[in-house]
């Protein structure tokens, strides 16, 4: 049912039962109007707020299978790479400006296969370059060539490995660091 | 317009405008409860910006521009700072000391950088208290550096290369500072001037 008028006896102002239990309910925040107001400028969604302050939202496993897409509507979230028995290829979504993730190895010891971020298209090529820590003693950054390089192939990584992707909508940002015997590379498609 | 009294609740101090009004009747299409309202907003300390600088996305970094100066912005609190290869030495001026801000600055140049990227608070009372891990590229060793911890205001990373990443949050005095600087050459801290 729908009451007309009742809203301070404004005209246009109707509501519906529903919606009048609705407002009844507000009555009970605490809030006050400045506080909520704040809402009025943030400009970040509720995904990207949830994905990188609600902890128990703000990770995803890439699970064990030889390849995983990875989802936009994951963005911000911490990437769990775990011990594989195949190499795993992980796919980036489209570009959108400010997409951005972080993958990080987590295992009971260095993995014996490789993890393979693909754009899936030259044009999306990654800029910049990580730092190469090699267990054997050496230490080396490892760059993209930022024009054309779209996979990046983090070798038997071992812990400590991190690596951060940051989209403007075209290209993917890329800094962090691999941890192995093996050299990661950068490639084309 | 204000209308009449005591319609809400019969309470008669509760007058609203016809503009209010028709707030009053949207929030009804509003499904968050009293109870999120208040476990989400009137506990919430952060403000609009901080919550945008690190959630959203597409406002969560800067690019730094290829400048000989560059002054970091409180208004980007919270952001990463995406550093380019240098055409030449570039000094990075951090805003006056407000408690809580917070930075991180990463070389995303495509290739070890030739110049240096100079870090500075602009004053000796406004110092860095921590350090950094050096990753030396030309003789494969691990060292720490660090800030004196009284006077030292200004870090210098000297020709940076990819894996270097530092960061800076405020107490509204001094600067902590961590992270990693990979490079030829070990970076250094120092007084200002």
């Amino acid at each position: 049912m729908t009451w007309k008028g009742w809203v301070a006896d404004f005209a246009s102002a109707t509501v519906t039962a529903a919606q009048a239990q609705m407002i009844a309910t507000l009555g009970g925040a605490t809030a006050s109007a400045a506080e909520i107001n704040l809402i009025d400028t943030v400009t970040a969604t509720s995904v990207e707020i949830v994905n990188k302050c609600d902890g128990g939202n703000s990770y995803q496993s890439t699970g064990t299978t030889t390849a995983y897409a990875v989802l936009a509507a994951n963005t911000g979230k911490l990437h769990q790479m775990v011990a594989i028995a195949a190499s795993q290829t992980i796919t980036l979504p489209t570009p959108a400006a400010g997409l951005n993730y972080k993958f990080v190895f987590f295992s009971t010891a260095d993995e014996g296969q490789n993890f393979i971020i693909d754009t899936g298209s030259d044009t999306n090529y990654f800029l910049g370059g990580v730092q190469h820590e090699d267990t054997s003693d050496t230490s080396a950054p490892v760059y993209s060539d930022g024009g054309s390089n779209s996979i990046f192939t983090m070798v038997v990584p071992g812990a400590g490995t991190e690596v951060n992707v940051l989209s403007n909508g075209t290209i993917w940002w890329i800094w962090g660091r691999v941890v192995g015997n093996t050299v990661p590379t950068f490639a084309d498609q | 317009m204000t209308w009449s009294k005591g319609w809400i609740a019969n309470e008669p101090s509760s007058s609203v405008t016809s503009a209010q009004a028709q707030i009053i009747a949207a929030l009804g299409d509003v499904t968050t409860t009293a109870a999120e309202l208040n476990a989400s907003v009137d506990a919430n300390t952060a403000t609009a910006a901080e919550i945008n600088n690190i959630c959203d996305g597409s406002a969560s970094y800067v690019k730094t521009t290829d400048a000989t100066t560059y002054a970091v912005l409180a208004a980007n609190t919270g952001k990463v700072h995406l550093v380019p290869d240098l055409t030449a030495h570039c000094t990075m001026s951090l805003p006056a000391e407000v408690d809580g801000l917070k930075y991180t600055f990463v070389y995303a140049g495509a290739a070890e950088d030739a110049q240096n990227l100079i870090i500075t608070s602009g004053a000796n009372a406004n110092f860095f208290l921590g350090g950094v891990e050096h990753q030396d590229l030309d003789n494969n060793t691990s060292a720490t550096v660090y800030s004196n911890g009284s006077t030292n205001a200004k870090l210098t990373i000297t020709t940076p290369g990819a894996g270097t990443m530092v960061n800076f949050l405020c107490n509204g005095t001094t600067w902590w500072v961590w992270g990693t600087v990979c490079s030829a050459t070990a970076p250094a801290f120092a007084v200002f001037a």
